[in-house]
């Protein structure tokens, strides 16, 4: 008892603020919808289920609006639990973007297969507002109690089809490797709280990121430093997918139900992107020269690994979830262009361009994910978890609208321009040129011209041969053939946009 | 550096449990397998056993276990409850010094108390079913 009265000053001085609350009022919001869906599922009748993903969707929307509101502002809060930038807000977006396609992918595709779209909804939102917590944390608690919160409801939604084995598996897969990575991670802060707490001076909380970078500066080659560096970046790189963490991608993405393996691919993958930023910039800061060799080792073996993997691949989700891991290469590669140029030339310069273009990049890789995601989840097929190439044989004459989103999803995730996602191909390199990164530049270009083949091979199934006679066409209703088609258009519209804003200025 | 050494020497224990973590199991996998019995597998050994009869049915059924569900809820809320107790400690020292504690634990609790009405009516509860 005395122990609590005598930290009360501590406490009094930690108290959250009203500003503190009102600044993570998106993250309130979506986490109160979350509720909100369980809420409705209990009181409204079996003909009002329809309001659970609408009242969902209007408000991510919101939310949404408030984080875009949010705009600049800037500071720590809750007594140095979160630090918010100009940069959280973008994140935030993200999320929320990545939240929202997977409902209206996910709605009718759960509701078809019987499973229950409130308690869906319900972890989605909690999964999302998680993560934009973790995009914010600046506390070695935050950050980890957001990520697990959100690696929890991954592993639930991997595993929601319950009668189907395949999805079971898949959760349980990523049950293994997420348990696996969250214990790295922990282990590798315990470690570098250990060295910050050997070196601060009484009163610093070595458990805050910026203490953990003070420690660092001047202790930076301990050995415990060291191994606790490479144990956090270990369990960031589980969660990112990258090389050589990336056993579990292509059996979890392939088994999860096709709206699950959308998110994990997106959402999951951008909370690894995020979690490695936060983690490189702020306590891990000093070793910068250290961390550049190994984040690029890294980049360059998801690049191949993902590319060369996914050239054997038949099956349609397993292939994507494989060029997945490339596409993590590309965002490593980013980053490791980002910490190398900050080690050259301080905080400032073109280190600066660097987070925007990953973002960037990201948004490029959602969007396209989520066209080519949307269209095989609006195909009917035996079993969610076997999508083979052939099935996808004269997708064009059996439904044109969802060929062309496939297609221009594929266009996207490939780099072929004018897509976005061949502008920010473009912009990573040009990081990797800016950071003198000749290595892995040349993987870069090399995987990109690799991933050619077997993007192209599932274009040219869907679009160039001829399914065999006598096949009825499917019934599709319009919104999951507007999604995937839309998306496919935005990616097109958004590069012919940048072509022409770049050649303005 | 000395003090370096000697912080690291307190770790000492740790590195003692787990090189007999790791010796114990595969000494004992070890002398299992010098000194054990062998015997050639085949198929009808390999089987599982079903009374003598060749064995019908799916390697891995789907079974009701009743109260697992039951059992989860149990574990979950038993957590949840932990978290209380501190709060249960401390919460008139904070309330005196005015620090306003009551506020979130009354959001934890509603959240708390929503989740196993929720359960409650969606009947997760009702084994006999």
């Amino acid at each position: 008892m005395t122990h609590a009265l005598a930290a009360l000053d501590a406490f009094k001085s930690a108290a959250p603020q009203a500003g503190d609350w009102a600044s993570i009022l998106p993250e309130i919001l979506v986490a109160g919808l979350g509720v909100f869906a369980l809420l409705q599922a209990l009181t409204l009748p079996a003909s009002g289920r329809w309001l659970i993903p609408a009242v969902a969707r209007v408000g991510l929307l919101l939310a949404g609006f408030l984080a875009y509101q949010a705009g600049e502002s800037e500071g720590a809060r809750f007594g140095g639990l979160l630090q918010q930038d100009a940069s959280t807000h973008l994140w935030r977006q993200l999320f929320l973007l990545c939240a929202l396609l997977t409902s209206l992918v996910g709605g009718r595709f759960f509701r078809q297969r019987g499973a229950d779209e409130a308690e869906f909804h319900h972890i989605l939102l909690l999964v999302t507002a998680s993560l934009m917590m973790l995009a914010q944390s600046s506390h070695v608690v935050t950050f980890f109690v957001a990520l697990e919160t959100a690696t929890v409801g991954l592993y639930v939604l991997c595993g929601f089809l319950r009668r189907s084995a395949a999805s079971l598996e898949a959760g349980v897969r990523y049950l293994v490797a997420g348990g696996l990575s969250s214990a790295l991670l922990l282990m590798g802060f315990v470690l570098l709280h250990g060295v910050a707490g050997m070196h601060l001076p009484k009163g610093a909380d070595p458990l805050q990121f910026a203490s953990i970078a003070a420690a660092l500066l001047g202790h930076g080659g301990e050995p415990l430093a060291l191994v606790g560096a490479a144990l956090v970046l270990a369990g960031l790189g589980f969660k990112l997918g990258a090389f050589p963490f990336h056993g579990w991608v292509p059996d979890v993405y392939q088994g999860a139900p096709t709206p699950t393996t959308a998110l994990l691919a997106t959402a999951s993958k951008s909370a690894g992107v995020v979690g490695l930023v936060l983690v490189v910039s702020g306590p891990l800061a000093p070793l910068a020269a250290k961390l550049s060799p190994v984040l690029a080792v890294l980049a360059g073996g998801s690049l191949l690994a993902g590319n060369l993997a996914a050239l054997g691949s038949s099956d349609t989700k397993r292939a994507l979830a494989l060029s997945g891991v490339s596409h993590a290469g590309f965002l490593l590669a980013g980053i490791a262009g980002l910490v190398t140029l900050r080690s050259q030339e301080g905080v400032f310069g073109a280190a600066d361009i660097a987070l925007p273009i990953v973002l960037a990049y990201l948004l490029a890789y959602v969007l396209g994910t989520f066209a080519t995601m949307g269209a095989l989840a609006a195909l009917p097929a035996e079993s969610d978890e076997r999508r083979p190439l052939v099935a996808l044989r004269g997708l064009i004459r059996r439904s044109p609208s969802l060929a062309a989103g496939l297609t221009l999803g594929i266009g996207s995730l490939a780099g072929i321009p004018p897509s976005i996602g061949f502008f920010a191909k473009v912009l990573i390199l040009w990081v990797l040129v800016s950071a003198e990164a000749w290595t892995l530049l040349a993987l870069a270009v090399v995987s990109v011209a690799v991933s050619i083949h077997y993007y192209f091979s599932i274009i040219r199934e869907a679009t160039v041969r001829t399914a065999p006679d006598g096949e009825v066409p499917p019934r599709i209703p319009l919104l999951d053939r507007a999604l995937p088609l839309g998306l496919g258009i935005l990616t097109v519209l958004l590069g012919l946009g940048s072509l022409i804003k770049a050649a303005l200025g | 550096m000395a003090a370096e050494n000697q912080s690291l020497a307190t770790y000492l224990p740790v590195l003692v449990q787990v090189v007999l973590g790791l010796s114990i199991p595969a000494a004992i996998l070890l002398v299992s397998h010098i000194f054990g019995q062998r015997a050639k597998g085949n198929y009808i050994k390999d089987k599982a056993y079903e009374c003598g009869l060749p064995s019908e049915g799916k390697v891995h059924p789907r079974f009701a276990v009743k109260f697992h569900v039951t059992a989860m809820l149990f574990i979950l809320f038993d957590i949840e409850v932990v978290f209380l107790v501190p709060w249960a400690l401390v919460y008139r020292e904070f309330l005196a010094a005015s620090i306003a504690i009551t506020g979130a634990t009354a959001v934890f609790l509603g959240i708390l108390v929503f989740g196993l009405v929720y359960e409650l009516r969606r009947g997760a509860l009702e084994w006999e079913k």
